[in-house]
């Protein structure tokens, strides 16, 4: 292929620019002139001057920014002042994915977003509104397989969908929103009486509400963040590829090469795993730092059926039903005494420094980490199977990992002397987006074993008739 | 006839693992395992590594001892045999664990991955296939590092003439820098 020209970016990215810029821009002069007590003159005036603004940034940003191609690479190019160049040879592009937002549906245009491997997010090539026939030339040009018609079909029903945003809260996602959205309130009421309202904070009762309001106020947040990133989820596998589409107001579709998956994860989390539910996560090294909805295979799963779709989305990930090599009995207490140790001197010691009439906490903080070291205990195990390692462990949530052995970016052993005289030891495996899992305190020969094993060439499952 | 058997010794591990349910056949395996082809990897670090090591931990050791020392003196409730007993452990610690790492510190490079060996009290066995690395990063603390080995980092890179009018600091600040083509770089 010869070099192609230097190309803009269609229209609809001066609006998309400006439309972003603007919201941040116009909510910042209005804050300053509510926070300063200008008129509403003055207001407004910020406005009219921050979306001018906004739109002629949004030009000059669309006037600069530039692609093409040649014969190696997708070269970028966008600023003024200091141009931010990016080159990206077209052998370590890992995936293409589209999303379509509002503003980019109005204009009959997608993002285009370039996935390159140990990339962070901001060194993306992102092309904020390319035409339809834009985006099928680059996905041709980037040896991005044409869409076939898929071998297998998964979506997300209402009720699944619903499941999900109910049973998955990211809390920690939800109660920092919160914060940020007190924050702001703070900024824009009177520092004074925020401070007395705190202070009124002073009967157990009153800290209790505070915090059940703050949680419930996080939770509902996530249930809406849930369905606005899961809402019509659809899986699609043909020969080559995988593609993910999903999104309410945004539709973002992802695609990716089946020989790019370095294996998934099935995640039992707190709430979903009483009820046999579980979330399926993609461990691949394009999407390894999208820890939210970008990673995810399946938001919602029965847990029972887990293995089977990932057979059905991912052949090279299907294993034959069987149990895991579990840690010994004599593991047990290993497992149980560093969490149950945790939460009694944790506990303790809040009561010492806080309420000492809360002591029994600590008994029940114990009785919780004991709980946890057993739910780890119960969850730990390795097997292999073909070219698939399957490692499982819990902390909070149980995660079950199917990796594919030959893309392990690599394999631990590891032991103390205690475990050494118990002859115990751990096993751990890392994927290339940096995520893996690990199981503690196996038989010291097991885990020699798996070690070996994952060092070896693959050979294929070996039946129990067949053994020694 | 030795291909095979050593191909039926590495298949064990193997088994062990994929055997769909777990069985009373592990011992025939853990047998097996003993003789597992390849050992632990054996190259050494260089010896001025530990004494790197012992540099590194100097700052915590000094910190801790006169944190110790100054409180008994100051609180009564922090008696002086206690600070004693505070500060020889944080001594200990500052020197011994450095031994202990850099006795156990093993590695090799194999045609097909890295073998490290490594870790004071949890020993970390670790296999990174080669094919996996991405890119290789060096990073110096050559301030030490010349305090250690004088003329090395100057003469690794071949920076120093003997008739450079710059201080011999100066040279190996220089000398230290990564050439471009050692940077770490994508992919």
């Amino acid at each position: 292929m010869t070099s192609d020209v230097p190309r803009r970016l269609h229209h609809a990215a001066i609006v998309v620019a400006a439309v972003g810029s603007a919201l941040q821009l116009v909510a910042g002069a209005l804050l300053v002139a509510i926070v300063r007590g200008g008129t509403p003159g003055t207001a407004a005036a910020l406005a009219l001057a921050g979306i001018a603004a906004s739109v002629v940034t949004g030009y000059v940003r669309w006037r600069t920014t530039t692609y093409w191609l040649d014969d190696v690479a997708l070269h970028y190019r966008s600023g003024v002042f200091t141009p931010d160049e990016r080159v990206v040879p077209r052998a370590r592009v890992q995936a293409v994915d589209t999303a379509t937002g509002l503003l980019q549906r109005l204009f009959g245009v997608v993002e285009l977003r370039v996935q390159v491997p140990g990339a962070a997010d901001k060194d993306e090539v992102v092309l904020s509104a390319v035409t339809h026939e834009e985006v099928a030339r680059l996905c041709r040009a980037l040896g991005q397989p044409e869409p076939a018609a898929p071998d297998e079909r998964v979506a997300l029903q209402v009720r699944d969908l619903l499941l999900a945003a109910i049973t998955g809260p990211q809390i920690s996602a939800a109660v920092s929103a919160v914060a940020g959205t007190f924050a702001l309130v703070d900024n824009v009421i009177d520092v004074q009486e925020g401070e007395g309202l705190v202070a009124r904070l002073d009967t157990v009762h009153e800290i209790v509400v505070a915090a059940t309001i703050v949680l419930a106020g996080g939770y509902v947040l996530s249930f809406l963040a849930a369905i606005v990133a899961f809402a019509g989820f659809e899986v699609e596998r043909d020969a080559h590829v995988l593609r993910i589409r999903r999104g309410l107001l945004a539709r973002r579709a992802l695609s990716i090469p089946l020989q790019r998956v370095d294996g998934v994860v099935i995640v039992e989390g707190l709430l979903r795993g009483p009820l046999g539910l579980a979330a399926l996560r993609l461990e691949t090294v394009a999407h390894g730092r999208e820890r939210a909805a970008g990673g995810t295979l399946l938001p919602l799963v029965r847990r029972r059926e887990a293995e089977a779709v990932i057979a059905r989305l991912i052949p090279a990930l299907s294993i034959q039903p069987g149990a895991l090599e579990r840690p010994p009995r004599r593991a047990l207490r290993r497992f149980v005494l560093l969490p149950a140790t945790g939460g009694a001197i944790a506990g303790l010691a809040a009561a010492l420094a806080l309420l000492p009439a809360a002591w029994p906490g600590a008994a029940a903080l114990a009785a919780g980490g004991a709980l946890i070291g057993l739910r780890a205990y119960r969850a730990a195990g390795v097997r292999l199977d073909g070219d698939v390692v399957v490692v499982r462990e819990a902390r909070l949530a149980r995660r079950t990992l199917l990796a594919r052995r030959h893309r392990l970016q690599q394999h631990a052993l590891a032991r103390t002397p205690l475990q050494q005289r118990a002859g115990l030891a751990d096993l751990s495996v890392t994927v290339g987006s940096g995520g893996g899992g690990k199981a503690r305190h196996l038989e010291a020969a097991t885990a020699d074993a798996a070690f070996m094993a994952l060092r070896g060439p693959v050979r294929g499952f070996v039946s129990p008739a067949t053994e020694c | 006839m030795m291909n095979s058997r050593s191909d039926a010794v590495q298949s064990g591990g193997s088994r062990a693992l994929e055997r769909p349910s777990g069985g009373r056949s592990r011992v025939c395996d853990t047998r097996r395992l003993t003789e597992t082809p390849r050992s632990e990897p054996s190259n050494p670090l260089p010896v001025a590594t530990r004494t790197m090591w012992w540099g590194e931990s100097f700052g915590t050791c000094v910190a801790l001892v006169g944190g110790a020392l100054l409180l008994s003196a100051r609180a009564a409730w922090l008696p002086l045999s206690l600070a004693l007993v505070v500060a020889a452990g944080a001594i200990g610690y500052s020197v011994g664990v450095p031994i202990v790492r850099y006795r156990r510190w093993r590695w090799e490079l194999h045609e097909q991955e890295l073998d490290l060996l490594h870790g004071a009290w949890r020993v970390i066995r670790t296999i990174v296939p080669v094919t996996r690395i991405q890119h290789g990063a060096f990073r110096r603390t050559h301030r030490l590092d010349r305090a250690v080995r004088p003329r090395a980092p100057a003469r690794a890179h071949g920076g120093r003439q003997d008739d450079d009018p710059r201080p011999r600091a100066a040279a190996g600040r220089r000398a230290a820098r990564p050439h471009p083509r050692e940077a770490p770089h994508p992919g």
